[in-house]
This record gives C-alpha cells, structure tokens and sequence, in this order.
C-alpha cells in the first residue's frame, strides 16, 4: 500500500468515527476539516486498441501518477474491470470491449505492465451478471480471451466475487465515515486479500447516476448472493441469479442477514439517491489504489445496450489516477460534463453527484482547480459526450428508442 | 396433419393442393366420410390414430413458445428461474426419440394453446429444425376462420404451408451428422427418464451441442469427437461402457458423473467447484457430484457447460434473445448448418416474442463462405460487411456473422 493511500485511510477512519458521533448518516457528512484529499491525473491520447499504443500510453501516465514500481512492486494486486450486464449482450454488431466492456487490450497491456513493475500476483475480479461460474468463462462468453490476460504477467489469477467464490468465508470491510447506506459490507474475499487495489473501467454515462467511472465501478463489488436479487433473507445464495435493483437501487429488500442492515430505511427508496451513496460507501469501505480509465473507445448515453438512444464513441483517451473522486472528475471534463454539477442538472438530472458524496465524505476532491492533471491538454483531448449524440440527433432526425443508435446500421 | 372437424367438406381439401401434406390424421371419420374419400382418391394417406404407425414414433410434445407473461399482455414473455424466458420446446423431445428409435421417422403431436398466429411456423420450426415433423393441428378459432374465408386468417394457413415447404425442400439436411462437444449418456428410461430429459431440454437452451447416448446402443464410436460426456443418471453404466469412458478420459476427455463409481481411477486434481470434485486420469478429467444437489438438472446442464468450458462453443451467440440452435456437417465435410429456432427476443430489457433484429453468431471452424435461409425471403449470401452492417467476419478458427431482423426461425448454410 502507498504511504499516500495509508495516511487517508488514516483520515478516513478519523472521519468514520466523527461521522458515528454526531449521527449523520444518509446526508452529506460535511465533517472535514481540511479540503477533500487530491492527487494528480493522467491523460493519455490513444486512438486504437494496437497493444504497442496501449503500451506506451499506459506506462507513461503511470509514470506520470508517480510510478507503477512504487504502488505495486511486491505486492498482491486486484483489479475490478467492468463487465456490466450479461456478455451476450451487444451494441450492434460492435465487440464489448468497444462499447461497455473494459477492452481485454487494456487489461492486458495494465497486467503486462504491472508484471513488470514487480507486482507479486495479479488477480483480476468482476462480478458477472447472474453468474457463480468462474470468471473466465463470462470473459469467454463476451468473446475475450483469459490466456493473453493471464499470459502477460506472471502470476494472473481470475476469481468472479459474485458470491462467496474460492473464499472461505465473506469479508466485512467497514465503511470508515460510518456509511451513508451501510456501515459495513460482506464482500468476496478478494477485495480484503490484496494490497493493492485498482479500479479498471470504461469512460461511460449512466443511466441512474449520469456516469459511470471509476468510482460506479466499485458497485459491483457487492457479490449478488448477498446483495442481489435471489439473496436469501437468512443465507447467501451461493447460485445467485439476477442483478442488485431490488436491493441497493430501489431499497425494496435487505440483505441476507449475514451482512449489516441497512442504517437507515426511511431514506428514500429511489436509484438515484442509493446508488451514488453505496458507490461512496465501497470505496470508502475498500479505497481505490489506481484508477484506470479505458476511453479509447466507448459509449454515449448509458452504460449498456440496454439503455436508450445509446451511441458508440470513439473519445480516443486513457486516464489514470490514485484517487477515484480526482480521477473521476478529470474523466467527466473529459466527456464535456461538469464534475462541480447537482441533483437536477445534466448528468445529474435523476441522481445526486456521486462525487460530491465523496468529496463529503473525505474520499477526494472533485474539484478540478485542486487536481493536478498531467500529460494531454484537457481542451486538446475533450469528447463531448453530449454533443455526439446531438450530432446523431440532427443526421438521424431522433435518436432510437431500442437502445441502437442508427449509426451503427 | 390432424383434419379439423370444422373442415367437413371434401372441397376444403383444395387447401391442401401443392403443399407437402400427404398424410391425414381424421379421429372422427364416420362424420367425415367425404373427405376421407375424397382424400384417399387424391392420394393423400388416412389415418385413424397415432399408435402403432410402422416406422413412425409418435412423441407428446408441448406447443412451443416462450412462457407468456403472467400479466396478460400475450406479446411479453416471462422468466424462469434463470432470469430468461421460461421456453417450452420440441427439440429435444425429437432429438431423443430420434436416438432411441434410429429407424424411425418421429412425429410430434402437439396441440395449440392459445396460440398466436406466428407460432404455427414456430411450431414447424422447433420440430423440424431437429429432424421431426409436427402433426400439424390448428386451434378450433383458427380453423372456423380460415373455413370463413378471414383474411388474417388465410393468411396464417399460407404462412404454415410455407414452413412446411421449406424444410421439405431441405430434407436433405437429414443427412447431416449432428456436431456435438457433449455426449449425454443415459438410459433416459425408469427412474432416470425424467431427470435425465430434463437436462437435455436445459441444454439444448445454453446452445452447447451435445449429442444423445442411449447406454442400450452405445459403441466406441459414440464418443468420437467428443470433449465431454455427462452421466447423468445415479447408477453407472455396465462395465463395458465403463471401460471405453475411462479409456476416453485417458486419452484427454472429460467425464461428468452425477455419482461416483466403485473403484474409480484417478488421482485428486487441484481444482475448486462448489459441486464437483475433482480427478485426473491420464490426459483427461473426471468431475464428480459431491452431493445430489448437483442433480438438479437446471445445474447439471450449466455447470457441464462450464466444465467443458465456453472456449470450445462451437456456437456463440450475442442478441440472440432465446434461441435454441443445431449445428450439423454436411456428409462431405464440406459443409454445415446452423439451424436457429428463436422463441423470444429481448428489447430493452424486455422479452417479446419474436426473432432477434440483430444477433451475431460466432461459428467455430475455419469457414469461406455463409448463405443465410428464411423461409420468407430470398436467400442471402453473407460477404465481409461494410463498416459494422449484416455479414460475416472470418478470425482464424471461427467465422462471426452478423445476422438482419429474423422471424422465428433461420438457418446459416456454411461452407469451407
């Protein structure tokens, strides 16, 4: 672990029990007495999937975020990609992994260059749509191949942590501030057994919480087999079926009782208000060491083939950060989105910013006047989300309402 | 075909001029005395019942189709227990009988329920797409309506005719050899009839091919080309058949057993499953059931998927929504198809029943050339698309065609 990354945590645990002392869960703690931890950002034009490229832009901007050898050099890595919905699922004819997957090119190249860097083991983590099988085959599925990501590096591990997995018991990692859904979370053993954490994601807008980056991509950390849909009330559910919307979008249900009740069930039972907050609550609980932020190529308006009027992109960047909110941020400037935005404004239309909650929560800052961004030109390097489909919009006459853009046929 | 009994005139036979319906099957016959005159002076065969038909097995099937939802709305389909579509479905049924009577032609008498007007051909399809053929019967409604003259009507009659004439047409698909990563080894009889054809229906859903072993006709060759072979019943095979399993195990083949067997071989693999353990044997594997909670059948079919592993699908859809599908090579090796059954397609979120408007297959083998067959259009041939259009992508060892909006049922005719 960093000494960066220790000395927050440290905060975070002052914050935590600050948080208990005055009862303030489910709103903004706003405890801190100092500004939200920051740290620097890197962007890295990458035009193509060319593993050359990805190598060269990847280990510069880890150069950039203060060397790759200082955080994983000895250390036990895991790294949550984004794999969201089932992998059966397309935008078009377009592969995954040049829409809404994490591209299995970036993987690779991150993992090839943490092999170098000295990392110990590697362990790639996802929990996969209704899934208890081994991850592998989920990536199989989606038309990935496991033997290059586990061939580029020593040492590569697979485990899907949807459920309790090659573990033999759940973690509970304790949300530092107390927690704005739940003080604590019963999570697969491999987000406790590692040093070194990294979130590794697509550069996406959202649905529910108008984006989804480094940060949403730790809501999938939540095995379903206790926080899903087939969760028993009492046990797991080792099998587990479904995704997370009755429980941790629309609050209909608790989870299997072998985890923390929720802390306050008067709150609003709505997506927009908990999914932000149990974003903010997992990285706080299990803090993010490296982001890695795949926008090389993406989507526009929503994170999945299942949301309407969906465009693919081709914003032609990588970020990369060690604080989630910081990176987060860049990556929403990024995308033509302001960071500093609340409830009711675009992306936020339907959510409360995410970032905010964790600028709150002493996670990190957002605000960009406090990040250090390092290498490409925000202006130089900007992809207005937005603006695509807009540019869809006026060729196309309206945007589709089955969740294919027109420009892809 | 089952006559309508609302059909009472031997002049309604005119509607089956220049179709394949050859055969009539007339229950009633002393009140349809004309038509069975009429019919047997055209040439059409007669029958009175089902049974003892020579050289023909006749199967009860279920009429086909995804579950509908619950709510009403007769175009939302509902899920199972997998978060898919419930689907109701003949293959299997045609499959198995096929296997268990190989000298047979196997019919499968399946009465409408509540159909919809598409499901008569969908109902051809899941039949006929494994080698079956349905005794065509319509729903009472339908028949008095098409005896009226209803143009809705008339036109689902001419529409079934049609699928009815496509597969005749491609009859000599029969020819073909079933490819196959699985083998499913029962007596699919007794105690283990239920169970073990109830594994068959699920897999046949995740779309790995497998091919059907009776233990009464196996023979060494029943495992060529083979990856796995699942044993689904609790009591093991005769000793005979044993001895060729293990030998297939030896030379790199995975063996799935619900129980273990006395004596088996083979030393602890360093392998973690919740319901398998896990042994090595010369080059291969065997898993096997740590306790009868793998027996559920739902398990049993997804778990030897993932046994077996996704790497060696030799079809992989994206899209597709609920799709059952047979892939089989052409007698040459020249060749292949994939035929497609589509029982419900996914839109936004939702399940509906119909074709897909965008699926991509992905075929395992090294394939040139890939012509797309509907019954209600021409056929298309699938060249390198422009840009991410309809076509077909040749990577190495597989071949990735992007499929136009289908109805319920497609075949991809591919060749090397």
């Amino acid at each position: 672990m960093t000494g960066m990354n220790q000395s927050r945590r440290e905060a975070l645990k002052k914050i935590g029990y600050a948080a208990i002392a005055v009862g303030v869960y489910g709103k903004a703690p706003s405890l801190l007495a100092s500004p939200a931890p920051t740290a620097p950002v890197a962007i890295g034009k990458c035009k193509t999937y060319n593993p050359a490229e990805l190598l060269s832009v990847l280990g510069r901007m880890f150069d950039q975020v203060g060397g790759l050898q200082r955080i994983v050099n000895g250390k036990t890595v895991a790294i949550k990609i984004n794999l969201t919905g089932a992998p059966t699922y397309r935008v078009g004819y377009l592969p995954l992994g040049d829409t809404h997957y994490t591209n299995p090119q970036v993987i690779t190249a991150a993992v090839h260059l943490m092999g170098k860097a000295g990392a110990k083991r590697i362990r790639i983590l996802e929990s996969p749509w209704s899934s208890a099988y081994p991850l592998e085959e989920t990536l199989l599925q989606a038309d990935f191949d496991p033997r290059q990501i586990e061939s580029a590096a020593p040492n590569v591990e697979f485990e899907n942590t949807n459920f309790l997995g090659k573990g033999k018991k759940y973690s509970r990692l304790v949300v530092p501030f107390g927690g704005y859904l739940f003080p604590a979370y019963e999570l697969n053993h491999s987000y406790s057994d590692c040093d070194v954490f990294v979130s590794m994601t697509k550069m996406k807008e959202h649905e529910t919480t108008g984006i989804t980056l480094s940060m949403k991509n730790c809501f999938g950390i939540t095995p379903c087999s206790i926080y899903g849909a087939s969760a028993g009330i009492e046990d797991p559910d080792e099998n587990p079926k479904g995704g997370r919307g009755q429980l941790l979008h629309s609050g209909k249900r608790q989870p299997s009782k072998i985890a923390p009740a929720e802390l306050d069930t008067t709150t609003p039972r709505e997506g927009g208000y908990r999914v932000p907050r149990a974003v903010v609550d997992l990285i706080a609980a299990r803090p993010v060491d490296l982001q890695i932020v795949d926008g090389v190529k993406s989507l526009s308006g929503g994170e999945g083939p299942w949301a309407p009027g969906i465009a693919p992109v081709q914003p032609g960047m990588l970020v990369a950060g060690t604080n989630p909110v910081a990176t987060d941020a860049v990556c929403m400037r990024l995308m033509g989105l302001d960071p500093m935005m609340d409830r009711g404004t675009h992306p936020f239309e339907t959510s409360d910013n995410m970032l905010r909650l964790a600028e709150e929560a002493g996670v990190g800052t957002r605000d960009l006047n406090r990040i250090e961004v390092i290498g490409a030109d925000i202006k130089n390097v900007a992809f207005n989300y937005a603006a695509q489909r807009s540019a869809i919009l006026t060729r196309y006459g309206s945007l589709p309402t089955r969740g294919i853009s027109p420009a892809l046929t | 075909m089952r006559w309508p009994p609302q059909w009472r005139n031997s002049s309604d036979l005119q509607r089956l001029s220049n179709t394949q319906i050859n055969c009539l099957l007339i229950e009633d016959s002393d009140s349809l005395r004309s038509v069975v005159e009429q019919a047997q002076k055209n040439g059409i065969r007669v029958i009175h019942g089902t049974s003892e038909l020579p050289g023909i097995t006749v199967v009860k099937g279920e009429w086909p189709g995804a579950k509908l939802s619950r709510s009403g709305d007769r175009d939302t389909a509902s899920s199972g227990p997998t978060g898919l579509p419930w689907v109701d479905s003949n293959g299997w049924r045609v499959r198995l009988a096929a296997a268990l009577n190989p000298k047979s032609t196997i019919w499968v008498d399946a009465t409408p329920k509540d159909p919809l007007p598409q499901s008569y051909q969908l109902c051809v399809a899941d039949v006929a797409a494994c080698g079956g053929r349905w005794i065509i019967s319509l729903d009472g409604q339908l028949a008095a309506r098409i005896e009226g003259g209803d143009g809705d009507a008339v036109e689902t009659w001419k529409g079934l005719v049609e699928s009815v004439e496509f597969f005749a047409m491609h009859n000599h698909w029969s020819a073909y050899v079933g490819s196959a990563v699985v083998g499913v080894l029962s007596n699919f009889s007794s105690d283990n009839e239920a169970s073990s054809g109830e594994v068959l229906n699920l897999l046949t859903r995740t779309t790995e091919q497998y091919r059907i072993i009776p233990k009464d006709s196996f023979s060494p060759s029943s495992l060529s080309g083979l990856r796995a072979v699942l044993c689904p019943d609790s009591n093991p095979p005769a000793a005979g058949v044993r001895k060729e399993l293990l030998d297939f195990v030896q030379d790199g083949g995975l063996l799935i057993l619900r129980s273990a067997w006395d004596g088996i071989p083979g030393t602890p693999a360093n392998w973690e499953h919740p319901r398998y353990a896990g042994l090595v044997l010369g080059k291969g594997r065997i898993a096997i059931a740590k306790s009868d909670d793998a027996a559920d059948p739902y398990l049993m079919a997804n778990d030897t998927v993932a046994l077996v592993s996704h790497r060696f699908d030799l079809l992989r859809f994206w899209d597709a929504g609920s799709v059952n599908a047979y892939m089989s090579e052409s007698p040459d090796g020249k060749g292949a198809i994939v035929q497609m059954v589509f029982y419900a397609r996914e839109m936004n979120g939702k399940s509906a029943v119909g074709g897909p408007e965008n699926a991509t297959l992905r075929v395992a083998g090294r394939y040139k050339t890939a012509q797309l067959l509907t019954w209600d259009k021409q056929p298309l041939t699938l060249v390198q698309p422009e840009g991410h259009g309809v076509g077909m992508l040749i990577d190495g060892d597989s071949v990735e065609l992007h499929l136009p909006s289908l109805s319920h049922y497609a075949a991809v005719e591919l060749g090397v």
